[in-house]
């Protein structure tokens, strides 16, 4: 409105300057027009609110990442205190096996038993690095000294110091549960429940996909484009429109 | 609309008003046609507005702050009425309040983090954030190596397996500053820190302006154009006023360190999907949480220190870094 009144004085002075009438009813007349102009702007806006709306269902094509993608927890299961494992569909203990057979395996021939460890960790390759030879229930430290299999990380500690000493700091690793012992369980998960100790590095792995969304800036990899990025791409589908920037894929 | 008709009458028209010439008359004609279409291009989003999302109970609501307990059941018990209505659930919907002598603060490993963005959709999943348009709170960048400016970053990565050795990854989320230049321009105080140091907003008090928006320097917050669409089995029932209850168009949201789950002591959904560790979470008035050891023991930094924001989200390193085969050595499995 001070812009309106700015303005009415402008062309009063215009008028005054012309020698055109005394510009009083010409005042009465822009004020009238001007309080027109506010309730003109209410009604248009109050029909735009309750005249027209449209109610959309809350239902939406989700983007395809599937639930089991998202489940919390360990990678891997690791083995407990004694160790099982299955062996012909039946959970069995190590000594089962072996306090009936003595290994003879001398690291110079293929394994016959155990096929599915693939080792790609320590120096030598060899079982006896780590399992004990004689006692297959425990884990042997360098010194000799036996470990059961729930305190592994005292035997990975024996090469990845700095490791160790970030995992009891609880900077290394993952932690689950509670984020303050006094509210409950602070469940800091061991060294072989994401790494596999025979293979400890990670795998690459396959990402979820990519955003859909706005502010996500340019695409800059080799794939170009915009295809990709179109934040109403089920939006635009889900109306039967076509995306504009061609993103239905 | 109002011109033609004095058009059509001529210039006696205007010689009978005095003052108001017809140059005058078309200019302010013309003028205001203009202003009202500029004023009903503006408005026409709001013919897509959902009106069961609005309420008198709710128009008429209170200040998040200057509610009382009873005035907060109130409320809830009005959202919860339309949620069911809405995504036939029943939620479990509470007001949780900080707890005394916590101050929360995230850590993240770029040493160890692969880029799988399992964090992104984890906190989809757990936030009820839009899945169409889709609005996600964070945003993984995959960094060329040897530089941390993110304008060299990419979202877009599309690779069969991650990491890519020549990149690292860099999530982004809600820093929740300490000097939170998104809580200073709000014009209504719909948004602010709390003491447990999480900026949050309230949706229902939130005018949809978006300066917060235009402020933050991480591009932490998400506006919602349209009205946000949720499949109703993938709702997550168990929800707080200013959390992850359902959003409606026209207001801003942003992560806010799962605080429905975090304020009773659990963590936040991006921490426990990350099968990483890279991601750390914490009391840091507790000299002994996780979080305080890393500030104290590794190389940690903020995104855009220079900018004075104070965030309560640290980056940091491992002194030799896995993805990158640091050495020989590294590749025969230190990590
Ligand atoms: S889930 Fe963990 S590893 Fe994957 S992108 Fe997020 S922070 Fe990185």
């Amino acid at each position: 409105m001070e812009h309106e009144s700015g303005r009415v004085e402008q062309e009063r002075g215009k008028d005054a300057a012309g020698g055109r009438g005394s510009g009083i009813e010409a005042e009465e007349r822009v004020k009238i027009f001007g309080w027109l102009v506010g309730p003109g702007f209410v009604l248009l806006a109050l029909g735009m609110v309750f005249g027209l709306s449209s109610g959309d269902v809350p239902s939406a094509e989700s983007p395809s990442v599937s639930a089991t993608a998202l489940v919390a927890g360990p990678l891997r299961e690791s083995l407990k205190d004694p160790p099982m494992t299955e062996i012909g569909g039946i959970e069995q203990r190590c000594i089962s096996c072996h306090q009936l057979f003595e290994s003879l395996w001398d690291g110079s021939k293929p394994l016959r038993q155990h096929m599915d460890v693939q080792i790609k960790h320590g120096v030598d390759g060899s079982c006896y690095g780590c399992h004990s030879r004689e006692n297959r229930e425990k884990l042997e430290l360098k010194g000799g000294e036996l470990v059961s299999f729930t305190e592994v990380a005292r035997l990975c500690g024996e090469c990845h110091g700095p490791v160790l000493r970030d995992w009891q700091r609880g900077t290394h690793g993952k932690t689950l549960g509670y984020w303050d012992a006094n509210l409950g369980e602070v469940r800091r998960l061991g060294c072989t429940e994401c790494h596999d100790p025979h293979s400890p590095a990670y795998e690459g792995i396959i990402p979820l996909p990519g955003p859909h969304t706005l502010r996500m800036g340019e695409r800059l990899n080799e794939h170009g484009g915009e295809s990709n990025r179109n934040p109403l791409r089920y939006w635009q589908e889900n109306k039967g429109h076509k995306a504009e920037s061609g993103g239905s894929h | 609309m109002s011109h033609r008709i004095y058009e059509g009458h001529g210039d006696p028209v205007c010689e009978t008003r005095p003052g108001l010439t017809r140059r005058s008359f078309l200019r302010r004609g013309v003028g205001t046609a203009g202003g009202l279409a500029a004023v009903a291009a503006a408005l026409s989003p709001l013919r897509d507005f959902d009106a069961s999302e609005m309420s008198v109970a709710g128009f008429l609501q209170k200040h998040y702050k200057e509610m009382d307990a009873q005035e907060m059941e109130a409320a809830l018990d009005r959202i919860r009425e339309q949620v069911e209505a809405r995504y036939e659930v029943r939620p479990e919907i509470r007001d949780i309040k900080p707890m005394d002598g916590v101050e929360f603060v995230y850590a993240l490993n770029l040493s160890r983090c692969i880029g799988c963005r399992k964090c992104v959709h984890a906190c989809v999943a757990e936030n009820n954030q839009s899945r169409d348009p889709e609005i996600q709170y964070i945003r993984v960048i995959e960094m060329p190596r040897g530089t941390t400016d993110v304008e060299h970053g990419d979202h877009h990565y599309e690779r069969a397996t991650v990491p890519d050795e020549d990149h690292y990854y860099m999530p982004v989320q809600c820093h929740q500053c300490a000097n939170p230049p998104c809580v200073k321009v709000c014009p209504v105080e719909a948004t602010w820190s709390e003491p447990d140091g999480i900026v949050v907003i309230d949706y229902d008090w939130c005018i949809g302006c978006r300066y917060c928006e235009a402020a933050c320097p991480y591009w932490a917050r998400r506006f919602n154009f349209t009205t946000p669409k949720i499949p109703k089995d993938k709702l997550n029932p168990n929800m707080s006023y200013l959390s992850n209850r359902p959003r409606s168009q026209g207001v801003m949201e942003k992560c806010h360190f799962c605080l429905h789950r975090t304020r009773q002591g659990k963590m936040p959904a991006c921490l426990e999907i990350c099968p990483t560790g890279s991601r750390k979470f914490g009391n840091v008035l507790d000299p002994n949480s996780e979080v305080s050891q890393i500030l104290r023991t590794k190389r940690v930094f903020v995104l855009k220190e220079q900018v004075g924001t104070l965030p309560r989200f640290f980056y940091y390193y491992d002194e030799r870094d896995p993805i990158s085969g640091y050495s020989d050595e590294a590749k025969g499995g230190q990590g």
